[in-house]
């Protein structure tokens, strides 16, 4: 069984492939071994970012409960108190990363969003100002909360109030296409100039940031997958129009996507590998246009395989397999043209991909 | 290190190199290079076996999933031999093309799937025509038997996936049929929690064993780590329901089994595999269970008070468990540093 390289084999291996400088390599092996960086993986921040969610819901239900916070401007109170001191406590913390520490004032902050969020919501009783307030709050905690995990949730925050504003201004079915197009095309630009931004000052907030964007873009992609639930009891029913639009302009972040890949290969996109991959995603957008969460799963599959991420890659698959689970309750197309137009195209797809391999063999 | 089913790019792990790009600096430029050199961007062939796996795997699952809905559609107005017909054909046709093809081919292995499910589609059928009144468990334990001998010889982790998730709906519809009044909260339903963790247990050792011939990329975990997640889960909600039933019966060897389970997935993903995500898992578990048991026990006091301490625990317990998940995960990595 061969063994991977270790860290320092594989920088070695670089260096003398001159694909890094000698000097470069010396300062990669010193940061290597001061190893203050975290290596961890997705799931333990996914566990400390529940974990503060859950605590942050407690606190705020027993203020509420003694009366600690009562009325909107005490709410509104509390809540800045408690971001105000959040913020700074950071700044402190910053250098020293206390896990512990941080965790806290994860939850400190997280509360102190909810009881603000809740005191204007009481005080204007309007969602619009509520969402204003929560992008502007993003916007200082991106800037000037040092921390991951926070930042990962300013930006899901921004993007959602996005959402509730679009809502309340009854302008979401004209809205959503333009808010889906934007995601994929700032994901596919984010995730394809990764190199690029990782080597900025503001590197881990680009590297939040490319997460946040297909997060958001599931997000969507999950609201355009059922009829809209929103406040009680009422519903936003989505045009076909919503949903053509949407399929075209996923069409073309997909199709921008192919483009950079075949441009990185030096492939003519005229050539019949282009021409048949450009078909291909047009057929797709067509037959899965009234559930665009399926193109959007196709998107991310894609970036994940051309940026080699092991996180987009089994989302993406799992996604896909769900939102096709979706797309048997689609009421406007019936389940005997559904079943024929996957049949037909499952075959197309299998005969182009087994030419392919049958050429692939040949070479 | 390759694995035989995934194009390469997708086992070499170059997380390590993103924080360092800013702090040497490298340029975007060099930093792109360096991806495309350790494979992790893939180059042209990779990108080509990538693309016939996408148009394959996409092609057959839209070809079988179009079958499930043209049978949940109108099944009515098809004559019985029609139904047979067809999916007889599907299933003699899969099986002549993972024959021909062999199962050490992706395509073989994408057509012994196709025979599988197709082949539980068929059973369905026969059961619906012929009213057999057979129940759920004998359709779903006829399936899973009838397509073991594919399952063994496909090497697939999928196909497994599929097989494994078959004779689990098995013995919880079994469950369903033969325990009276079955009820995930009542104490005699705890055999099929046994029967489940037998089942799962005994693939994951199967699938750990093998693993050590067969596959031994990164990417190859996802499927033992699933098992790992069903053994989980099932023990976690047997101690959950234990605590909010209060259920006494038998709580010596409900705990016992629970210890047991964890301390031995600890032990062996710990020292022998080295899995984090398996150890993440583990301690999600104690921290549901401690967190029910938590409240359980203040059942008697003020509302207030409980939210309150639970809160406090729930923070506390989650930033050390992610401390300790850290401290894992740096200490693995600076072994791997350092060999």
């Amino acid at each position: 069984m061969k063994v991977a390289m270790t860290q320092q084999e594989t920088l070695k291996h670089l260096a003398e492939e001159h694909v890094i400088k000698p000097a470069m390599f010396e300062q990669a092996q010193a940061l290597l071994l001061a190893d203050d960086t975290d290596h961890s993986p997705w799931y333990i921040h996914a566990l400390a970012g529940l974990g503060a969610w859950i605590s942050s819901l407690l606190f705020m239900f027993f203020a509420a409960l003694t009366g600690i916070v009562k009325g909107d401007i005490s709410f509104v109170v509390s809540g800045t108190l408690l971001l105000t001191s959040a913020l700074m406590l950071n700044r402190i913390n910053a250098p020293v990363q206390s896990t512990y520490a941080s965790q806290l004032l994860l939850v400190v902050s997280l509360s102190g969003h909810i009881l603000l969020s809740i005191g204007i919501s009481m005080l204007t009783d309007s969602m619009a100002v509520v969402s204003l307030v929560v992008m502007g709050l993003s916007i200082v905690f991106i800037l000037f909360y040092l921390q991951a995990l926070h930042q990962f949730l300013s930006i899901l925050m921004f993007f959602i109030a996005i959402l509730v504003l679009a809502a309340e201004s009854h302008a979401l079915t004209l809205l959503m296409p333009v808010i889906i197009t934007v995601l994929a095309g700032s994901a596919v630009w984010f995730w394809l100039k990764e190199s690029h931004y990782a080597a900025k000052k503001q590197a881990a907030f680009y590297h939040n940031l490319k997460y946040a964007v297909v997060v958001g873009l599931v997000i969507c992609a999950s609201l355009l997958a059922r009829q809209v639930r929103y406040g009680f009891g009422s519903t936003i029913d989505m045009s076909a129009l919503t949903y053509s639009l949407t399929a075209i302009g996923l069409f073309f972040a997909m199709v921008y996507l192919i483009a950079h890949i075949l441009q990185r290969l030096c492939v003519n996109w005229k050539s019949v590998l282009g021409v048949t991959l450009l078909l291909v995603t047009a057929f797709l957008s067509a037959l899965f246009y009234q559930t665009p969460a399926i193109m959007i799963s196709l998107i991310v599959l894609v970036l994940g395989i051309e940026r080699g991420n092991r996180i987009l890659i089994p989302f993406a698959t799992v996604g896909f397999i769900y939102f096709l689970g979706v797309y048997y309750y689609n009421l406007d197309v019936t389940l005997l043209h559904k079943s024929l137009l996957l049949m037909v195209s499952g075959l197309v797809l299998s005969i182009v991909g087994i030419v392919f391999y049958k050429n692939n063999q040949g070479e | 290190m390759s694995n035989r089913y995934l194009p390469s790019n997708i086992t070499h792990d170059a997380r390590w190199l993103y924080p360092l790009v800013s702090r040497i600096p490298l340029s975007g430029e060099t930093f792109e290079a360096v991806l495309l050199k350790l494979g992790v961007v893939p180059s042209k062939s990779t990108w080509q076996q990538w693309l016939i796996l996408l148009l394959l795997g996409l092609g057959s699952g839209l070809f079988l999933t179009g079958i499930v809905f043209f049978f949940a559609y109108n099944w009515e107005a098809m004559h019985r031999f029609s139904r047979f017909t067809l999916l007889g054909a599907g299933v003699i046709i899969s099986s002549l093309v993972a024959f021909w093809q062999g199962t050490k081919t992706l395509l073989g292995q994408l057509a012994l799937t196709a025979a599988s499910v197709l082949t539980g589609v068929l059973l369905a059928t026969f059961g619906m025509v012929y009213q057999t009144g057979a129940d759920s468990y004998l359709f779903f334990s006829s399936w899973a038997i009838a397509i073991l001998p594919w399952v063994i010889v496909s090497r697939f982790q999928p196909l497994w996936l599929i097989a494994l998730m078959v004779a689990n709906i098995a013995i919880i519809t079994w469950g369903g049929a033969t325990i009276s009044q079955f009820d995930l909260f009542r104490d005699d339903t705890r055999q099929v929690t046994l029967a489940l963790l037998t089942l799962n247990g005994c693939v994951l050792v199967l699938r750990e064993m093998t693993s050590l011939i067969h596959i031994s990329s990164e990417l190859g975990r996802w499927f033992p780590r699933i098992i790992v997640l069903n053994i989980t889960a099932l023990v976690s909600f047997d101690i959950v329901r234990f605590i909010v039933t209060e259920s006494y019966l038998d709580a010596p060897s409900l705990i016992l089994l629970y210890v047991a389970t964890l301390v031995v997935l600890s032990g062996y993903y710990l020292l022998v595999r080295k899995d984090l995500w398996v150890i993440a898992l583990v301690m999600g578990s104690l921290i549901l269970t401690s967190t029910t048991g938590l409240i359980e026990g203040m059942e008697s006091s003020r509302l207030s008070l409980i939210l309150f301490v639970t809160g406090v625990y729930i923070a506390g317990v989650t930033a050390f468990a992610a401390q300790c998940l850290r401290m894992l995960s740096k200490r693995w990595n600076v072994k791997d540093n350092v060999q």
